[in-house]
């Protein structure tokens, strides 16, 4: 049974767990290999019991594309397409935060992070970027800094807010 | 044990009324916390634990309890409207609860579920403080070998539910055991599969891996549509009190499933180390097991609200047996709690009941008095709570990320546990976008380093014979209910497709 190109099943998608699963069986494998059997039965046992249904799902899908029912297309993972950018933007937005706080403190970098990735997704008004921002650093501040004392990294804002509070 | 006497529970009933003003604080906190995912009861225990210690014994464990079930019913809110669970317990409150706000049933799923709760923590706090003498024998019997198989249970049954495609299922639930058993091992510290990173040598971090697989990739997804309820064009702009009552009377309809899947919480709760994540998983599964629609689950049915709800809030009591009936905790509050007792100079276990009973019994009381208190605070909000499906999401997605990703950091105070919630946040929006359910995966990382310290329990005790898993009467039925479960769902589709065949000439 072969179907025309649009009809078939886009399986690429659904081979990426089953392949990033497989991989990680294999490394764990690895890295227990030589360790006396009390600390790698476990691993042993799931690291194989992983590989055996990855590659059942791996068989399923080749079945598949043998028989022409699914193609290897990404469709399922990337569409609608649109959103990408968006989304890429977004999770280089995370890598930034996490990076920049311990320079710029906790506040000044959740300010910062909520003003550029509501911009990123399309809000235009400064003075609603301004305002939600302030306010959701500030409640930030108030509760994990004031409230519950986590030791965040500090900057020139908690420095000026430690001082007036 | 003591025995139930009329006058002196209603004398105890009083006792504990009189601390009112430490309940309703601590459930209004708890509701707060159990809402904000990354926080949960124990590490805001363990946060205000210069106050707790400094309470007297009697306070600070009702300011505890009260806390702990506030919680449990708080994790639901997040997870019903935004696909969020607050805690591990309410992740399979998303299954049908966010559905049902995409239908724009947001304040009716709210309603039905803060009754579910309530109803489900009242009866199982009921039951417990009725069958305290009898199910305080319970741990007796549940050993390394039977915990083993109640685990593997936990991943079969969220493979199961997970299962449009049961081998997806399983996939993520064995992944998730592996992912969990990174670390290093207990007998000789060697380090495994932690690529490197000192900060994995104790494991996966569980609030980031929660926050990352529902929070950051529910994010993720969220930015493809305006509003939350906008996936289906329904919403809930208009929501009115009339909504709520509709709420009321759905869960009020469904009172014979609110009785028997509380009961599935409240025995899970009992066996140490289960806790509400596999409770709700178990409740749901066996609701749609038993439903006569079991199609319609995941689609915003409201058994399938309602039975992890109740078990959710039926686990609390019961993790609270083996604490004070026999000193065991059953999870990490529970152990939490233990430490503050412990710091007072209470000895848990069968003397607490005739040593200190309002202490003991108390306990369960306050639990009950917590639930009644709940449910007069939460119903009128669930009108406001559920705007927050028609806030954009431009808005929303960002402050999600930011402050689930301050949350991940908030419990061991490391930076890279912010990197492993981005992560599994990747990982988490890879298996949504390709079917894998990240409930199972979630699941299979938080039962990862139980299942390997039971089973190497069981095998260290049987000098390595992997035949000990086979050689206790409870622990078999066990296995044969775990491999009926495993293929009832294709004797059902087989008998199904048997049945509608047209018959042979």
């Amino acid at each position: 049974m072969n179907l025309p190109g649009n009809d078939k099943r886009p399986a690429g998608g659904d081979l990426v767990i089953p392949l990033l699963a497989g991989s990680f069986a294999v490394y764990y494998i690895s890295t227990v290999w030589d360790l006396p059997w009390e600390a790698k039965a476990n691993g042993l046992v799931l690291g194989s019991l992983l590989v055996l249904l990855v590659l059942a799902s791996v068989f399923g899908t080749l079945h598949s594309l043998y028989r022409g029912t699914a193609s290897l297309s990404l469709r399922k993972l990337i569409e609608p397409i649109q959103f990408q950018s968006k989304r890429l933007g977004l999770v280089a937005l995370m890598i930034a935060f996490i990076a920049i706080m311990p320079y710029l403190g906790f506040t000044l970098t959740l300010f910062t992070f909520l003003v550029l990735a509501m911009l990123l997704l399309g809000v235009r008004s400064v003075r609603r970027l301004l305002s939600v921002a302030a306010i959701a650093a500030l409640v930030g501040y108030l509760m994990f800094i004031m409230l519950l004392d986590t030791p965040f990294p500090h900057g020139p804002v908690e420095a000026l807010l430690g001082k007036i509070l | 044990m003591m025995q139930w006497d009329l006058t002196q529970a209603l004398a105890l009933f009083l006792h504990t009324l009189g601390y009112w003003w430490v309940i309703i604080p601590s459930v209004l906190l708890g509701i707060l916390v159990g809402a904000i995912p990354g926080l949960n009861a124990a590490n805001t225990i363990i946060l205000l634990l210069p106050l707790t210690l400094a309470m007297d014994p009697e306070v600070s464990m009702f300011f505890m309890v009260s806390l702990y079930c506030a919680t449990h019913l708080g994790g639901g809110i997040p997870a019903i409207l935004i696909n969020v669970p607050g805690t591990g317990g309410a992740a399979a409150s998303t299954l049908d609860g966010y559905p049902m706000s995409l239908k724009g049933m947001g304040q009716q799923a709210l309603a039905m579920s803060f009754v579910a709760a309530t109803a489900g923590g009242l009866i199982a706090s009921i039951a417990t403080l009725l069958l305290l003498p009898f199910l305080s024998r319970i741990g007796y019997y549940v050993h390394s070998v039977e915990m083993v198989v109640i685990m593997l249970f936990g991943i079969i049954l969220i493979a199961a539910i997970a299962a449009k495609n049961m081998l997806k299922g399983l996939i993520a639930g064995v992944f998730g055991l592996l992912l969990g058993s990174i670390g290093a091992d207990t007998i000789y510290s060697a380090p495994r599969a932690t690529f490197g990173f000192l900060e994995l040598f104790s494991g996966l971090p569980l609030v980031p891996v929660l926050i990352g697989l529902f929070a950051i990739s529910e994010a993720l997804i969220m930015i493809e549509h305006e509003i939350v309820a906008s996936k289906t064009g329904a919403h809930d702009k208009d929501a009115v009190w009339a909504q709520t009552l509709e709420g009321i009377h759905m869960a009020a309809q469904r009172w014979w499933h609110i009785v028997w899947t509380s009961f599935v919480g409240l025995f899970i709760g009992i066996i140490p180390g289960a806790g509400a994540t596999i409770a709700s998983f178990v409740a749901y599964q066996q609701s749609r097991m038993y439903s006569k629609t079991p199609e319609l689950y995941g689609t915003g049915h409201p058994e399938g609200l309602i039975a992890p709800e109740c078990a959710n809030n039926g686990v609390g009591p019961g993790t609270l047996v083996p604490l004070m009936a026999i000193g065991v905790p059953g999870g990490d509050t529970a152990a939490v709690m233990m430490i503050v007792l412990q710091y007072h100079g209470i000895v848990l276990g069968p003397r607490l009941f005739l040593t200190t009973p309002n202490l003991a019994y108390g306990v369960f009381i306050a639990m009950l008095l917590a639930y009644l208190f709940m449910l007069l605070t939460i119903l009128p909000m669930t009108r406001y709570l559920s705007r927050v499906t028609v806030v954009s999401s431009k808005y929303l997605v960002p402050i999600i990320i930011a402050f689930t990703l301050v949350g991940s950091f908030a419990p061991r105070e490391y930076g890279f546990d912010m990197v492993v919630a981005l992560v599994f946040g990747i990982l988490g929006y890879l298996c949504r976008k390709t079917g894998f359910h990240v409930a199972a995966l979630l699941i299979g990382v938080v039962l990862g380093p139980y299942i390997e310290q039971n089973l190497m329990r069981a095998l260290r005790i049987s000098n390595g014979d992997a035949s000990v898993l086979f050689s206790s009467t409870l622990g078999n039925l066990l296995w044969a209910m775990l491999v009926l479960t495993l293929l009832l769902p294709w004797l059902r589709q087989w008998w199904v497709g048997r049945a509608a065949a047209p018959p042979r000439a």
